[in-house]
């Protein structure tokens, strides 16, 4: 392993590109007592998430003995080659995690248990996610955005997020709604300007009003919760999500968190491939 | 220029809560000259407000030479009737509370009449006049041509606690309550759907429709409880989400999004009833973002705007046949909404 003299900081091998790449970039800047970009071979690679490839990529990656991997975003794929390759680095206990600009910020995370147990039947899950209208490749672009919207909602929705269905599908945007279980409404919309995503949850006791901006690396999450005694926010942390993976991925190579199959990753991709079948 | 005098058919929550506090607003240019209603008490409690003549006779209010334009705030059913009696009575004015109608055929009939009356109708739908939402689409750019999706939210808490604040709401002693009925469950969900598609959904859809004026199809309809909606459709292929919920008790949140090939819309729109000014209305575009909020709310003006018409010193701004297509539409999308569900529910789609 190549490490650091002091025995903590992991050398990264960046071979993502594009604005996925910047987002890393600062990131691993940040972190500067923990991971160090380095120009040649390695502790930590750094891959694309190229829709349909990336599991490929990822094997590929364990083959020339990464000591961890980081996905700089999630992308469609064959579910199966997906869970072939993340079982495979599992059971070599070498971490991988795929990087999502929503859910993995650290505020999310410390409020989704309670906004989950707040999802009422007669409720609604309203949310709305973009992505940039001048990405090149926009049916990834399309693809990563419904996996990092789909990462925040469907483990608020639990079981009812079997009822999604696609009923609006297009180069501009997509629509799924669930027919029975809260009323759920996922949009994507291809933007011009903002990258973001919205998220309401609301019912006639409370409305929690989540709102995800991923235009700027450490832009906080706003997470409100509303009821008759008023608004109330939880504190602003100005730390991205990929920061918080990167926190993650040097917790599982320093054994301080357990390495694990990313199963509910695989449960949005499986849902996201059904919907966006893979050409 | 004189005072234009403003007959008001309903003294119900509407006239108390919205329209006479609006048009106190407003008196160097209006003035509440009459109140019609089929309580007594209601007329002359709500008359009694503004000295205003009170009556329960709509041929006096229509033959009440201080009525120069009519504010309808009466039941939905009667609208088209009482709009083809001021028409006839040689009104100078109309505004007309929404929904217009309830059918295609009635707002047909009121298209006729104001035009061979030469009549001007202003339809209050408050965010169609909403000044920040006008300000916004003017410089909208392509946003309408190039629109991707548009989508309407509207969580707002129960009525009441709005009027509360906007009023001292006099109700009649002797209302009738209805006796509660065994609706079953999925007809009091489709209508819900339809009631809250013209009752509510209504705000949005002269705004949805100056960016995605037709459908093409509804793909998605649910009734929420305790009131509300969850609605999908597309005009052309690009999807427009209606979802609405009411009676919760939180902070109101009523917003319009819309995307296009090079700009984003974003209004948040105060809720009914309170005085709270206009929209916020942001246009954005790679270069920045423009925000417009303005101290006047649509209702002032819409009645502003009337006044303006029947004072010759503007041309209508919204068509009665704007008007008449909008309520087409809403028509168009109950029944194609409450049909989708019914399928739905029984199996069928």
């Amino acid at each position: 392993m190549n490490v650091d003299a002091n025995g903590s900081i992991y050398s990264v091998a960046l071979r993502a590109t594009g604005r996925l790449a910047d987002v890393q970039r600062a990131a691993i800047a940040s972190l500067p007592g923990r991971f160090r970009l380095a120009a040649g071979a390695a502790d930590v690679v750094v891959l694309n998430p190229t829709p349909g490839t990336w599991p490929s990529d990822l094997e590929r990656a364990l083959d020339q003995g990464a000591q961890a991997v980081l996905v700089a975003g999630r992308a469609l794929a064959a579910t199966g080659a997906a869970r072939a390759s993340l079982e495979r680095a599992a059971a070599a206990r070498i971490p991988v995690l795929l990087d999502t600009p929503y859910a993995g910020a650290v505020s999310w995370r410390s409020v989704s248990a309670t906004v989950a147990a707040d999802v009422d039947p007669e409720g609604v899950v309203d949310s709305v996610v973009t992505w940039p209208a001048d990405d090149p490749d926009q049916a990834g672009a399309r693809g990563r955005a419904l996996l990092d919207q789909l990462a925040v909602i469907r483990p608020l929705l639990g079981d009812s997020a079997a009822w999604l269905r696609l009923v609006n599908s297009s180069a501009g945007g997509y629509e799924l709604v669930a027919d029975d279980g809260p009323v759920a409404t996922l949009t994507g919309v291809r933007a011009p300007v903002l990258t973001r995503l919205d998220v309401d949850v609301v019912t006639s006791r409370q409305h929690w009003r989540i709102r995800f901006d991923s235009g700027a690396p450490a832009r906080p999450v706003v997470i409100e919760r509303m009821d008759s005694d008023g608004i109330a926010s939880r504190p602003l942390r100005y730390e991205g999500a990929a920061r918080a993976t990167w926190a993650r991925l040097h917790d599982q190579l320093t054994g301080q968190e357990p390495i694990q199959v990313e199963e509910v990753f695989l449960g949005d991709l499986e849902l996201a491939t059904s919907l966006f079948p893979l050409r | 220029m004189t005072r234009l005098g403003v007959g008001i058919i309903g003294a119900g929550a509407v006239t108390q809560a919205i329209h006479l506090p609006a048009l106190a607003t407003l008196s160097d240019r209006l003035r509440v000259t009459h109140v019609f209603d089929v309580d007594a008490s209601s007329a002359n409690a709500v008359a009694a407000r503004v000295e205003a003549r009170a009556g329960t006779s709509l041929e006096a209010l229509f033959a009440d030479p201080a009525v120069d334009v009519v504010a309808i705030c009466s039941p939905h059913q009667f609208h088209a009737d009482q709009i083809e009696a001021a028409c006839a009575a040689g009104k100078r004015g109309i505004l007309c509370e929404k929904p217009l109608a309830m059918t295609v055929a009635e707002a047909d009939r009121i298209a006729a009449a104001t035009a061979s009356a030469s009549v001007p109708l202003v339809v209050g739908a408050m965010h169609a006049w909403d000044p920040a939402f006008r300000a916004a689409a003017d410089a909208w750019g392509d946003l309408a041509e190039t629109v991707r999706a548009v989508r309407s939210t509207i969580y707002l808490p129960p009525n009441a606690d709005m009027i509360e604040l906007a009023t001292n709401l006099f109700t009649p002693q002797a209302t009738a309550s209805v006796a509660a009925g065994q609706t079953p469950l999925l007809d009091a969900e489709l209508g819900t759907i339809r009631r809250l598609v013209f009752g509510l959904a209504t705000h949005a859809t002269p705004l949805i429709r100056r960016l995605c004026p037709g459908m093409s199809g509804v793909q998605h309809a649910r009734g929420l409880k305790p009131l509300g909606y969850s609605i999908s459709y597309e005009d052309g292929g690009r999807p427009v989400t209606l979802v609405a919920l009411m009676g919760g008790k939180w902070e109101p949140q009523w917003t319009l999004d819309a995307w296009g090939a090079t700009t984003e819309l974003h209004a948040e729109f105060p809720p009914s009833y309170v005085t709270t000014g206009s929209s916020i209305a942001t246009v954005r575009d790679r270069t920045g973002a423009r925000t417009w909020r303005f101290d006047r709310n649509g209702y002032q003006a819409e009645w502003t705007h009337l006044a303006d018409v029947v004072d010759k010193r503007a041309e209508l701004a919204i068509p009665v046949a704007t008007v008449v297509d909008d309520l087409r539409h809403a028509a168009a999308l109950a029944d194609a909404a409450v049909a989708l569900r019914r399928r739905v529910a029984e199996g069928k789609a």
